[in-house]
Parts: structure tokens; sequence; C-alpha cells
């Protein structure tokens, strides 16, 4: 799943997440052992009608198991919030009552019989689930939602908003649509049928197989997944979507989008089959599952979830042709969701303290995605985007697999997704890539269709690569925090050696053990050594026979430390142009930006502007300051050009913001034109540019852009402007806009303006 | 939003634009309240009622603009009345 709205508002005020009140510190010596397995889910065959009235869900569930080992004559289901008309067992094709207990929450059945693990035995269950009630009764303190299942704008009341229904699972909420052991060491084949109105579509796990139409004007649609998957993967879709057909090795690929984005779904989804070539590959294990469908639903909780063979995403997803201009937004999480398909799809995390094993994974399916499709650029600064997520998620404290929580939501954070992916990199370049893929190929091979824990994980690469990683695993999933060193460097020309002196100085007073790669460059030369720290300080000699321009600690760049690297200016500037990686450069950008008085890191800055990453070129472009003269002078002919020509929009943008700092009227026309360029980025900036240059030559060209479409940065400008101005005639649209927003960070930011 | 309400002079606008916000605010779930609460009651409301009542005092006669003033008042929790 990707969280973004909730941790997103607390991303934005710096704040981190509480989901219980700060006094209550019991959970933590609570321990939260795996569920018990007593029963197992063998098959899930519902029949449902929603019924949007009431935003109910009238349903029968025939829900087939087994006992696990022990014979047992009992059966807990998770229930939430339903109202039953029948328990009973279904033996020798008739239908027996069974007496049961109820507690809003679960449903104790007692059988007929004691039944062995040898025998499978089918309940059936009528019932109604009352997701709205139940959440309204016991809501209150949860970050998420714990309903389930949405019924969005049931009755038609809300203008501009489609009707539609779809569930959200993770964590335990399913069980507030049907009734099962929501638990992710369960796995189930799967069999729903739904009745809907004849001008819906529908969506859900595996096949559709059939469609009914009854003599009512509904039509009832079945979907069959033949192969086990967690009960908290089940979805159930419905809506007036557009249905895009694409595929993949005779796969069905569908992409359920608002009608007004079907023109627009394959350039929104498009890579998706490419995506699943490129996971299949990687894994070693082709994608496992019949079909494999994306959905958009409106005002969904959280980002995109992982549904098997049905994955939701919020409607941010949902962007227009001139947006997708600036980069599709949304493709990383598209690529997540998918990875999530081999990894807590068809191996699921035992339990949420393990969640990583699952998470992890699909953070890190982004690097890997974006270093394949755009080089390694691309997947290198993936990396140093989840890096810097985490360090500033205030977690040092939290253990990557963790037992104790105060609610089962708390583990999806930065920790077991951006720190977990980082230890995943880490574990890459340690074991090598070859060993990696396949040790990831072990793991899933040895346990498909099953659930499975960290320790697990780590057997996998301890049978690939024939070493012991109890303390990589000791040390990093099973512990909190990550190192702070301070890197000094030691040169004796006379005896011809440097000494490169590693400090740990994290308060924790635990010591990681670091592999660490450092490379001694003379020139373009680069000799590798490899070597340990694990120590307080830890001091390594390397012989020279002429001074190095360069020792790089850590040459690959994998650390998950915080830095503080004496390097000096001429060896930023040889790293930037020798050792090269994406962080070797971003790094020398940032050393060079605190140096502008020397001509060196001046000449440097004007490189770093046309570097060939354009993530790197808008990144120099930020640290350009223009207030200093040298500066000025050596960058702003090339910011001229960047602005006028870089085939990338962002990096246009970011010159033209930079330009705007310079209040030059010279550049209105500049500005002017680059208003009308197709990219929303690009003409926001050039707007804001154009204000703060000359706000009289503004004033038409607002007036005009205010009669034209408006998204992204533009109209956000424009907004601000509006806002500013307190023009009393835009009250409708500001305020009438605010109100409509979804609560988003988004809406938390608009609320500043 | 703050910026836009600070400056309308329509009292009605204002208001709804107040109760927008206090939608908002109470819409956020439990957990986060006694994080967002500080920021939406501390700086986007009291920054409103702030520049309100500093045209209040220049205008005293403008009984709609005090009226306002004392509405935004019982949108706040009683800790973030004080000063005003």
């Amino acid at each position: 799943m990707r969280y973004f709205l909730l941790f997103g508002w607390m991303l934005f005020l710096g704040l981190t997440a509480a989901a219980q009140p700060k006094s209550d510190t019991s959970w933590k010596k609570n321990y939260r052992e795996t569920p018990a397995r007593i029963n197992n889910l063998v098959h899930t065959k519902l029949d449902v009608k929603p019924d949007f009235s009431k935003s109910h869900l009238i349903g029968k569930a025939w829900i087939s198991l087994k006992p696990h080992f022990y014979p047992t004559d009992s059966l807990t289901l998770d229930a939430k919030g339903m109202e039953f008309r029948k328990v009973a067992v279904l033996k020798a094709g008739k239908v027996k009552d069974l007496q049961y207990q109820y507690n809003d929450f679960q449903l104790k059945i007692k059988l007929d019989q004691t039944y062995k693990n040898t025998e499978t035995y089918t309940v059936y269950i009528e019932y109604t689930a009352k997701p709205n009630e139940f959440e309204e009764k016991y809501a209150e303190n949860s970050m998420l939602g714990i309903k389930g299942m949405y019924f969005i704008n049931p009755l038609g009341e809300e203008k501009d908003k489609p009707t539609q229904i779809w569930t959200q699972g993770e964590t335990e909420s399913n069980s507030a649509w049907f009734p099962t052991i929501d638990k992710t060491n369960q796995k189930t084949t799967q069999e729903l049928s739904v009745t809907v109105d004849n001008k819906f579509v529908t969506l859900s796990n595996g096949k559709l197989v059939t469609q009914k139409k009854n003599s009512d004007g509904t039509r009832t649609d079945t979907w069959k997944m033949d192969l086990p998957h967690a009960p908290y993967l089940f979805f159930l879709g419905v809506g007036e979507y557009a249905v895009v057909k694409d595929s993949w090795k005779g796969k069905e690929v569908n992409y359920y989008v608002e009608p007004a984005y079907a023109p627009v779904a394959k350039k929104i989804f498009g890579l998706t089959p490419e995506m699943m070539s490129f996971f299949s590959k990687v894994t070693g294990v082709e994608y496992p599952w019949p079909k494999y469908s994306q959905i958009t639903g409106r005002d969904y909780i959280s980002g995109a979830m992982e549904n098997t063979t049905a994955t939701l995403h919020s409607d941010m997803a949902q962007q227009t042709a001139r947006q997708l201009v600036d980069g599709n937004g949304w493709e990383s999480v598209i690529a997540h969701e998918l990875f999530h398909h081999w990894f807590g799809d068809y191996v699921t995390t035992e339990s949420w303290s393990n969640i990583t094993v699952n998470e992890s994974f699909a953070d890190y399916s982004e690097l890997l995605w974006f270093e394949y499709k755009y080089g390694k650029d691309a997947g290198d600064a993936e990396n140093n985007n989840g890096m810097q997520n985490y360090l500033q998620s205030n977690s040092e404290k939290k253990d990557l697999v963790r037992f104790y929580y105060a609610d089962k939501e708390d583990v999806f954070d930065a920790v077991s997704y951006q720190k977990g992916g980082r230890i995943l990199h880490m574990l890459r370049n340690y074991v090598g890539d070859s060993a990696f893929f396949k040790a990831i190929n072990n793991y899933l091979v040895t346990n498909k269709f099953k659930s499975a824990e960290a320790h697990q994980l780590r057997l996998a690469f301890e049978e690939v690569t024939g070493r012991d990683l109890n303390w990589f695993f000791n040390q990093w999933y099973f512990s909190n925090g990550h190192p702070t060193v301070d890197i000094d460097y030691v040169y004796d020309d006379a005896a011809g050696k440097a000494t490169v002196i590693v400090k740990q100085t994290q308060k924790s007073g635990k010591y990681f053990k670091l592999p660490l790669a450092i490379d001694l460059y003379q020139g373009a030369s680069k000799t590798r050594y490899n070597v340990w720290a694990g120590n307080a300080v830890d001091s390594f000699t390397i012989p020279y026979t002429k001074r190095p321009d360069l020792i790089n600690v850590d040459g690959d760049k994998v650390m998950l430390w915080i830095k503080k690297d004496n390097k000096n200016l001429d060896n930023y500037i040889h790293q930037y142009k020798y050792a090269g990686s994406y962080l070797d450069r971003k790094e020398a950008i940032d050393f060079v930006a605190t140096k502008a008085d020397d001509p060196k890191a001046v000449d440097l800055i004007r490189t770093a502007l046309t570097d060939k990453y354009h993530g790197l070129r808008s990144y120099a472009i930020g640290k350009t300051d223009l207030k200093k003269e040298a500066i000025r002078k050596a960058a702003e002919d090339v910011l001229v050009n960047l602005a006028k020509t870089d085939k990338n929009a962002l990096v246009r943008a970011a010159a033209i913001g930079k330009l705007g700092d310079l209040q030059n009227k010279e550049y209105n026309n500049l500005f002017i034109n680059a208003t009308k360029d197709s990219s929303y980025t690009v003409a926001g900036n050039a707007l804001s540019a154009l204000i703060k240059t000359d706000a009289t030559a503004a004033q038409p060209v607002i007036n005009a852009l205010n009669n034209e479409e408006q998204d992204g940065l533009l109209a956000d400008v424009l907004m601000n402007e509006l806002m500013k101005s307190g023009d009393e005639t835009k009250a409708e649209k500001i305020i009438g806009d605010f109100a409509k927003m979804p609560l988003s960070q988004a809406s938390l930011m608009h609320l500043t303006g | 939003m703050s910026t836009y309400l600070s400056a309308l002079k329509n009292t009605d606008k204002v208001k709804w634009g107040i109760d927008e916000i206090v939608k908002f605010r109470d819409a956020i779930p439990e957990a986060f309240k006694s994080q967002t609460d500080f920021y939406i009651n501390g700086m986007i409301l009291k920054g409103i009622l702030s520049a309100k009542s500093k045209k209040s005092k220049e205008d005293p006669s403008n009984t709609a603009l005090k009226e306002l003033t004392e509405y935004i008042k019982t949108k706040l929790p009683e800790a973030d009345k004080k000063g005003f």
C-alpha cells in the first residue's frame, strides 16, 4: 500500500504520527505475536448485493476451512459491524444451523462436531454488512478508515462526483464486508458474485467468468480467483468506469478510469506490461496471476493498494494530457503496487510486525524500475530520495521488524518502506547483483502462496550466498537506528600513505558493522580497497606513490548513514568529474555551492548546470546563488539557454524560476512566452517570475490565463494572485474550491495560501 | 485561504470560509488532531482573527466586523481565544 494523504500531512507539518495518545504507553509491553492458526481458510465464495440507499451490503458467504493441525470443534471469524440472518454448516447438501456468539468484531461459532486437519468443512452465513455504522461506532482512534467498504456518493447527491464502491482491506478491514479470518497468514481461493445496476461495471480479484442480466435491470457478475491469496487483498469495485484494455503475454491488463480519462489511460498506466516483463525477469518468477487490472477510486483514503489482480489507485492517478507533460507523477506508484504482486500477494508477510517483507520490496521496486527504464542516475536519485525521507522521519528508535507497536497501522511508515528499501540496496551491493536476484527468487519460490517473515528472507539469502547473514539481519532488521559518521583523511607524503579515519558518532552507543569500499583516485584511475568498520573509530591505511586526487569512502554510495566527509574543494571537483555516480556529483554540487568565492567552484557550478542527468541540472539550478556576482556572470547565459531549450520541462521551469530572482525586465518576453508552455510547471514558474519582475506587465497575462484551462503549478500561482487580491467576486471559486477538496495534504497546504 | 479571508471584506463570505476551515479541522482523524489542531487553530484561524481584529480596532463603528471577530472566536478552543 502506498500511504500519501495522512503521512503527507505529517511530513508537511514536520510531525510524526501517533495513533495513540502520547500518555498511553501500555503498548510498549504488549508483544505482538503472530496470530495462531487454528482453522485455515481454503475457499471463500461470496454472493453480495450493495444497497446504495443504506450503504449496506447484503451477502451470503460459503467459507470452506480445515483445522491447521489440532482437531477443533469451534471457529472464530472476523466479522465487523454485521447483522446475521443465518449461521450454518453445509452437511451432505443440507444446511444445519450452528450456535454462535457475536460482539460486533468476531463471530464465535460452535461447530457441529470436532474436525480433524484432514477434513474440510463449509460454513454458510447470510449477513448484512453495515460499514458506515461500524466506523461511526468504533473508528475514533483509527488513523485510517476501518470500515473496509466505501460507498462514494451513494445517493448521487453530490454534483460532479461519480457513484462508486471500492474496498480497502489492509490492514484488517475486509472483514467489515465479508466474514473471514482476517489475518495475513491465511490464504484462500475466491469466488465472488455481485449484483449491481446494469449501468455499473464491477471489478474483483481473478477473472470475470460470467455476466448475467437479471429481469429487474440489474446484472450479476461473477469473478473467480483460483490461486490462494490473503483476505486483506480481496477487492470489490463498482462504478461507471471506462475500461481501457491492454495485455501482457495473452493476459488481460485493464485500466478502469473515469470516462473523461479514457483517452489518456494508456499514457498514465501504459507502461504496466513492460513493468510486468521487467519484474518477471528480475524476480525469475513470471507474473503469477491470471490478469492485472488497475482502478481509480474517488475519496480514496490512501495512495494505492495492491489488491490481488485489482490494484486500487487514488484518483490522483488520473492526470490530464497536459499534466503528463511534466512526467507521469504516478509511475512509481504503478511500479510499487505491481511489485507487491510478488512481494505481498504471492508471498505475504506473516504478521504486521514483518510488513517490511512486503513494503521494503515494493519501495525498492521503484528504484529497480527507474534504474532499468531511465538509467542508473534515476535509480540512484530514487535511492537518495528514499534515504532522505527516512532520515527526516525521526524514526531512529524504531526497529525495522517491530514486535511492539501501539496500532497495527503504525508500521506503515518510513522505516518499513524507505529504510527497508535502502537496506535491500545495501544488501544487494554487499552480496552482488547476481546473488541478490537469485536470493529473492529463492525466497519467492520457497514461500509461494504462503506467508513469510524476515527470517525466511535471511535464509533465502544465506542459501544462495553460502554466508551467515545473521549479523546483517540482526543489525538492520531486528534493531534500529543508523550510523552517523565523521570521515577524515591524513596524508603522509613522506611515508607514501594515507590514513582514512571513520568515526561513528551516533548517540545510541551501538556501533554498526559496515563493509566499506574505499576508492583511491589518481586522475581517472581508480583503485578499490574493501574494508570493514565496526568500532567507535576505525583507521585504514592506504599506500600511494603520488598523493591521490581523491579518496572516496563508500565508493558505490549505498550506505544508509549521515556523514560528515571532510574533503576539500579539489577533492570534490575530482569527485564530480571522475567518481561520477549521481550521489558523487550531488555531494560535489552541495560543497561547491558553499565556496562561491573560489573560481574553481564557480566553474564547477557552471558545469553542473549542464549535467547529463536532468535531476542534477535542476538541483544545480536550485543551488546557484545569483546574488553572488561571480556566479551570476558564470551562470546567467547557461540558465537562459536551459530556460529556452532544455528538453526536460522541469529543468526549463527551474531555470525560469531562477532567472526570475534577477527581476530583470529584459527577460519579460522570455517569461511571457513561457507562460504558454504546455508544461504547467514551466508556465507557473514563468508567471511567478514575471509577477516578481514586472507586476504591471504580468496583469494582462494573468487576465488571459484566468480565462484558460489551468492546473498544477500554474493554477496555484493564479490562485495565489487571486487570494492576494482579496477580490470579493472570486469568493465562490476560492472558498468553493477549497470546500470541494478531499481531506488531504493538498487541502492543508491550501489553507496556508 | 488564510491570506484571502484576511483580505476579504464581505463578512458573510468570510464566515463561509471560516466554516469550511472548521469543517476541515473537525474531519481530521482523532489520532492527528492533537498535532493538526495546533496549526489550524493557532496559525490559520488565529491569523485571520488577528487580521480582522486589527481592522475592527481601526474602524470601531463597523459592527459587522466586530461580530465577525466574535464569530471566529467561537470556533476556537478556549485556550486559543486568549490575547484577543
